[in-house]
């Protein structure tokens, strides 16, 4: 324990410490003072917090940066830029305590110690991998081994590629202001379930504005502002520690797969050390080099789950084939488990049992459920039949009608009636029908404006006709046998699963042993797996892209029956799955052809509703005219009756006595009185009259009948018209919607077919060689830039080559052209082989000139030697020494002499030469372009072959000049050597006179 | 020795003056036939040499070390990586130059071929600065230049790859001696570097014990901070600056022992562990010539000095890398 922690004093503002944080305070000795329980004082050194959100006040209170005090939050920060500016140094959860990291993280920030490897910071870290980073715009393939390596760890990979990226262009941005240095060393490891990614680097002069001021928390344009704040956010533990002593930082991120930790655990710490502490010693597992070790990427992109959409979008976005999959979780999900238990104890009790078996169901509203409209019919005519009975009886009776009576025996008349299988039906009919009748009937005598007691036979033939089949509408429900096939199969699935799953030979008990959340969820799955097998072996819907209308109403109907939820909602369910399925996200591309017929189809679709429209309007004009036609029938009736019944009574009457009365006068052959003549004569008449006038309504009723018969026979045609454009339409519908079928079906073969080789790309992609695939595209990729650079700069060529052509093209074809360029640069190539043996030839003889001179040199140094002993032999000796020998010498010297002054003229007029002609086969070849690629490289091949020749040349010549410069030195000690000789003969001369002269 | 049994060429002056590193045995033959050695591979190609010898047209003879098929083979591959942009192909670069490093000197290969290469390609430093330290210590020239090309292999081991980064790492380890080129540069200085190079931690103790002067044990303590100094001051030899402050660490040992800090291993990075290591394998006397199997020699490095320097990740990297070449060629690669 350093001295430092001995020191450490801790301010407690939080309450209660967590016991494995106060534990671990106790056991480093750690002294932390609660102000609400001791009034210690102390040289605080950490203060620590709980729920504050502005630290500028303990800021201004404690004084912290003055001070030195550290601040540690053992909850979430919501403002870290705050915090950190306010000497915030640590953001640690308790729940970190409970994990393996939690004494290190504390270890390592009271005791101040760190360093720049993963295992220094974090004990026990197997590497998993490391790479430098030195562009941190190209880092795309560390990166990616990085977040794959997560992946296969399974923590949270995507989250790790966030703080990484976020970070790096951080740190990019700190480079740029010379804040930090390249190059970032990266390790990243495992330890425990926790997944650790540690960056470090050099730094000078970084501030704490340099962090604070990209920790940020508000998401802005300007992404400079908030880097930093990603990247801590991105982290469970965050760490940015400063080595003072080495001018480096350390930053580290943590994830742990400890789902206790969540957003609000995370934590942060930033440490600035100034002097490292001993740092203890972790043993580091693994070591790893990108040049070794190369692993192929794997496509990772199965593990990235996107989060669930919302409810109402779920449907939407499924695929075809999972359609009863997605309705029946989209339906299970929407039912709460007490009602399932409702659904299920309705399954077992007894009656509804019953109902189920037998086919019978009331639904909710208590309408009774019918299989077809054939059972409607079938139950229509019962309840006819027993109105009609009633009817005669009262009709027989000549009671007045009572309504509860009548509306009774309806019923019961009814129940009699029914056959064996119709027995639950009628039975929940008839319970609901005596009532219904009842006020069926007070109804329709209100509509009459009658009492219920004066309504007539006529009456109640209308009422059964009219009114009776509203009724039975009104309290019944059809739906199709699929319905109940589903309704039936769903319940039996449900039964037997729950029996099975839960062990029980009742459901009854099944539910009595659902205690546990664990027991519902299992009996929520088994309603989906129930529901969704019922969907599929009833309706087949994995195999359809769509449903019929009817379909969709039976699976409305049985839905809602069987979870008693509002029909609105369930269709909404389904409805939108269908819209889902006919709107595609991705639709294929229609042909012409395809796009025409779906256009035909439109408006064949559209003449056929408004056929149809037209067919109801006739049909309603039909039917409004022949209720017109009955009613004025019956009103006629009715009046004519009356008439018949007031007039013609009375002069039936009348007539009929008087008829008595002259054929009483008639057979006793009695006289007429004027008065019974008159009275007879009126009655002739009011006989003819009467006769006239049953002949005139006769003709009017046969004119109404016949233009009855006319409208009926108009109505008719009209009605077959109609019914032949339908057909025909229909007929046409059908072509087409065979013709589309067949195009779709044609299309679904080729959309299926390449899906197949997608599946299989996909498949082929996602296996092994698909990065060495990735890569040979690349190089090829690669490649082809190359070439086409080249390409690029051969294209320049040939124009500058054309163009140089262009201007040639008046002389000669190009043809011949390039064949005497080529002759000419055979030509040239041979005079420059021959020039270079020249050369060469020369080169050598410069050397030997150069070793002839090196021995001249030595011999003239030779004969120095001796003309110097000869003179000092001479004036020591005052002897007259003619040396023939010494004149000899100086011969050869100057024959010599004149022998390299000649092979050095030779060799400068050579030289000479040889640069001329190098000079005109530089013009030639300059002047001669070539006019294609060969002869251009040959060109240029000939070029560096001249200028090195030319470079050798310039060298031969300094050489040369060099040479020059020895021989007129050696000239110039030739004519110095023959003067003193010059002098020394004469000096000799001179002695020997004297000689002579003393001799003398 | 053994370079004396080759058979030695006539080299004239004008063709010695080409070139920057001399690449073999340089001797000078008088008329009598003795032969005077004149130059060792690996040392400085002084100007003054030449001036002194170009009037004469002095032909010398000569005996290579370095192989100009591996030292063109290694110049086209730097050249190569030098033209290379993104990081996986300078990955697959640097993979294929550690490869043929690891081929090349299995067996007899001059490191000069190597050294020749990297210096034409890699150096920065200013001639006057080379000449500075040629003339201070011969041998600390030729022990810097392959202590520098040391560095660019094993940093290429440690996955560094960027050009410019091992351009630095070269220039770095040449250059980090560069505080010892002072006139008080003595015999107990370049023994004490001698010494703490065979014996980490040891080099000041043995100039006390043998009575150096305080300004000789300060130039050998200071050494680092001046080597540092001058990189500072030099901003054209490298390209990322901050390297500068690797100079720093060349002294520093795993338990904080070391100078002029007292670093301990937990705070030294890779890219300075590089240039240790690089600095530890080649000593100023050093008759090891490496003049052949030097890939034995790196893998059979002295593991006791190992211990007591921070380098021991980088080092095992680097034979990790040339281990798997030598597997990958055993089984059949």
């Amino acid at each position: 324990m350093t001295d430092k922690q001995r020191t450490l004093a801790i301010l407690n503002l939080t309450g209660e410490l967590a016991p494995e944080l106060g534990e671990y305070f106790a056991k480093n000795g750690i002294k932390v003072i609660d102000p609400l329980t001791s009034s210690e004082k102390a040289d605080w050194t950490h203060i620590l917090t709980k729920d504050i959100h502005d630290f500028g006040l303990l800021r201004k209170t404690y004084k912290t940066l003055e001070k030195d005090i550290k601040l540690i939050s053992l909850t979430k920060v919501n403002d870290i830029q705050n915090f950190i500016v306010s000497h915030g140094k640590l953001i640690f959860d308790e729940l970190w305590m409970s994990g393996p990291l939690g004494p290190f993280i504390l270890d390592k920030f009271f005791q101040e110690y760190a360093g720049i490897n993963l295992g220094d910071n974090y004990p026990t870290f197997k590497e998993r991998g490391a790479f430098n980073i030195t562009n941190p715009f190209n880092t795309g393939e560390y990166l990616d081994q990085m977040v794959h390596q997560a992946f296969t760890d399974g923590v949270a990979a995507l989250s790790v590629k966030t703080f990484f990226d976020h970070l790096l262009m951080f740190l990019t941005g700190l480079k740029n202001k010379k804040k930090i240095g390249l190059p970032i060393e990266v390790t990243y490891g495992t330890f425990d379930g926790i997944f650790g990614v540690q960056l470090h680097f050099f730094t000078q002069d970084l501030m704490l504005e340099d962090v604070s001021s990209c920790l940020s928390s508000t998401i802005c344009k300007k992404a400079e502002e908030h880097l930093l704040n990603i990247s801590v956010q991105s982290a469970d533990f965050f760490d940015f520690t400063f080595l003072s002593q080495v001018n480096k930082v350390v930053v580290t991120g943590l994830w742990t797969k400890d789902e206790k930790i969540k957003i609000e655990n995370r934590g942060l710490m930033f440490a600035n050390l100034s002097s490292a502490a001993t740092l203890p010693s972790y043993p580091t597992e693994g070591i790893t080099s990108s040049l070794l070790v190369r692993p192929e990427i794997e496509d990772m992109s199965g593990k990235i789950i996107l989060p669930d959409a919302p409810q109402d979008e779920e449907v939407k976005r499924i695929s075809g084939k999972k359609m009863s999959e997605a309705l029946a979780q989209k339906i299970s999900s929407s039912l709460d488990f007490e009602k399932v238990k409702q659904i299920i104890k309705g399954n077992i009790d007894e009656d509804t049992f019953a109902q189920v078996v037998s086919g019978s169901v009331e639904t909710e509203e208590g309408k009774v459920i019918l299989g077809s409209d054939e059972e409607m019919k079938e139950i229509l005519n019962l309840v006819k039949g027993s109105v009609e009975e009633q009817k005669d009886i009262y009709r027989i009776s000549g009671q007045k009608l009572d309504p509860d009576n009548f509306a009774i025996k309806v019923s019961s008349g009814l129940m009699d009636k029914a056959k064996d299988d119709d027995v639950m039906k009628l039975k929940a009919l008839g319970q609901k029908l005596p009532e219904s009748i009842k006020t069926g009937l007070f109804d329709f005598a209100k509509k009459l404006n009658k009492p219920v007691e004066d309504l007539s036979l006529t009456d109640i033939n209308a009422f059964q006709n009219f009114e009776i089949p509203k009724l039975i509408k009104a309290h019944t429900t059809i739906i199709g046998s699929q319905h109940k096939a589903l309704i039936n199969d769903l319940r039996i699935k449900l039964d037997n699963g729950l029996k099975a799953e839960f062990m029980e030979d009742s459901v009854d008990k099944v539910i009595a042993s659902i205690k546990t959340p664990e027991d519902e969820a299992r009996v929520m799955e088994l309603l989906k797996t129930s529901l969704k097998n019922s969907l599929d072996s009833n309706f087949h819907l994995s195999e359809k892209d769509s449903i019929t209308q009817e379909e969709e109403n039976i699976l409305v109907k049985s839905l809602s029956s069987s979870f008693k939820e509002d029909e609105d909602t369930i269709r909404q369910i389904i409805v939108d799955k269908i819209e889902a399925k006919a709107n595609p996200l991705f639709t294929k591309e229609e042909s012409e052809a395809e796009k025409e017929l779906r256009r035909q189809l439109a408006i064949v679709n559209h003449d056929n509703a408004n056929l149809v429209a037209k067919l109801r309007t006739l049909m309603a004009e039909v039917k409004v005219l022949k209720d017109t036609k009955s009613s004025v029938a019956e009103v006629q009736a009715k009046a004519q009756e009356e008439a018949d019944a007031q007039v013609s009574s009375v002069i039936v009457d009348n007539d009929e006595e008087l008829r008595q009365h002259f054929q009483e006068k008639l057979a006793q052959q009695e006289a007429l009185s004027e008065k019974d003549q008159e009275t007879l004569k009126s009655l002739l008449e009011r006989e003819a009259k009467l006769i006239n006038e049953a002949k005139q309504e006769e003709i009017k009723a046969k004119k109404v009948h016949i233009e009855s018969a006319k409208k009926e026979s108009m109505f008719v045609q009209e009605y077959e018209k109609v019914n032949r454009q339908l057909r025909a339409k229909d007929l046409m519908f059908n072509k087409i919607k065979e013709t589309v079928q067949k195009i779709t079906d044609k299309k679904d073969f080729e959309i299926n077919d390449l899906k197949q080789k997608l599946d299989q790309v996909t498949r082929a992609l996602a296996a092994g060689p698909s990065q060495s695939q990735s890569n040979i595209m690349r190089d090829l990729e690669k490649q082809n830039q190359n070439l086409s650079k080249m390409l690029e700069v051969y294209k320049v060529k040939v124009s500058s080559l054309a163009t140089n052509i262009q201007s040639k093209a008046d002389d000669s074809t190009s043809k011949d052209e390039v064949r005497r360029i080529q002759m000419m640069n055979n030509q040239l190539k041979n005079q420059f082989e021959a020039a270079k043996k020249e050369l060469s030839k020369f080169q050598t003889k410069i050397s030997t000139d150069a070793a002839q001179i090196n021995s001249l040199r030595a011999e003239n140094l030779k004969l120095e030697f001796e003309l110097r002993r000869a003179s000092s032999e001479a004036s020591q000796k005052g002897a007259t020494v003619e040396s023939g020998d010494t004149q000899e010498t100086l011969k050869k010297i100057t024959a010599q002499n004149q022998i390299l002054e000649n092979q050095l003229k030779d060799a400068v007029t050579k030289l000479k030469d040889m640069e001329l002609r190098f000079g005109d086969s530089q013009k030639n070849q300059r002047v001669q372009n070539s006019t294609d690629n060969t002869v251009n490289t040959k060109i240029n091949q000939l070029e560096g072959s001249v200028k090195k020749l030319t470079q050798d040349l310039i060298e031969s010549r300094n050489q040369l000049n060099e040479l020059k410069k020895d021989s007129n030195k050696l000239r110039q000690e030739k004519t110095a050597l023959q003067n003193q000789l010059d002098r020394m003969k004469k000096e000799a001369q001179k002695a020997a006179t004297k000689k002579t002269g003393k001799a003398a | 020795m053994k370079h004396a049994s080759l058979n030695p060429i006539q080299l004239p002056i004008r063709e010695f003056a080409k070139k920057n590193i001399c690449d073999g045995h340089l001797y000078l033959a008088t008329k009598e036939g003795r032969k005077f050695y004149l130059m060792k591979p690996g040392l400085f190609v002084d100007p003054a040499f030449i001036k002194k010898h170009a009037p004469h047209n002095t032909i010398f003879e000569f005996t290579p070390v370095v192989n100009e098929e591996v030292k063109e083979r290694f110049n086209v591959l730097f050249k190569e990586l030098l033209y290379l942009k993104f990081e996986r192909d300078l990955r697959v670069k640097t993979f294929e130059i550690v490869s043929f490093f690891q081929k090349a000197y299995t067996g007899k290969e001059h490191i000069l071929s190597f050294a020749s290469v990297c210096f034409e390609n890699f150096n920065k430093i200013p001639e006057e600065a080379l000449l500075k330290m040629h003339n201070t210590d011969m041998h600390l020239f030729r022990k810097s230049l392959y202590s520098a090309a040391f560095a660019v292999i094993i940093a290429m081991s440690n996955d560094y790859y960027h050009p410019l980064m091992l351009r630095d790492f070269f220039n770095v380890t040449f250059a980090q001696d560069m505080g010892l080129c002072e006139s008080e540069y003595s015999y107990y200085v370049a023994q004490a570097c001698n010494i703490e190079n065979r014996m980490p931690g040891s080099g000041k103790a043995w100039m006390v014990k043998e009575g150096a002067t305080p300004s000789e044990v300060n130039v050998f303590l200071e050494h680092p901070r001046k080597s540092y100094d001058f990189l500072k001051q030099a901003p054209d030899i490298l390209a990322f600056n901050e390297l500068a402050e690797i100079a720093l660490y060349q002294h520093e040992l795993a338990d904080g022992r070391g100078f002029p800090r007292g670093v301990h291993k937990g705070l030294i990075s890779s890219w300075e562990s590089i240039v240790i290591l690089a600095d530890s394998l080649v000593e100023i006397e050093d008759q090891h010539h490496f003049e052949n199997e030097v890939i034995s020699y790196i893998l059979n490095f002295q593991n006791e000095k190992l211990k007591d320097l921070p380098v021991g990740k980088v080092y095992k990297k680097l034979c990790l890398n040339l281990q798997y070449f030598v597997n990958a060629k055993e089984g059949g690669a």
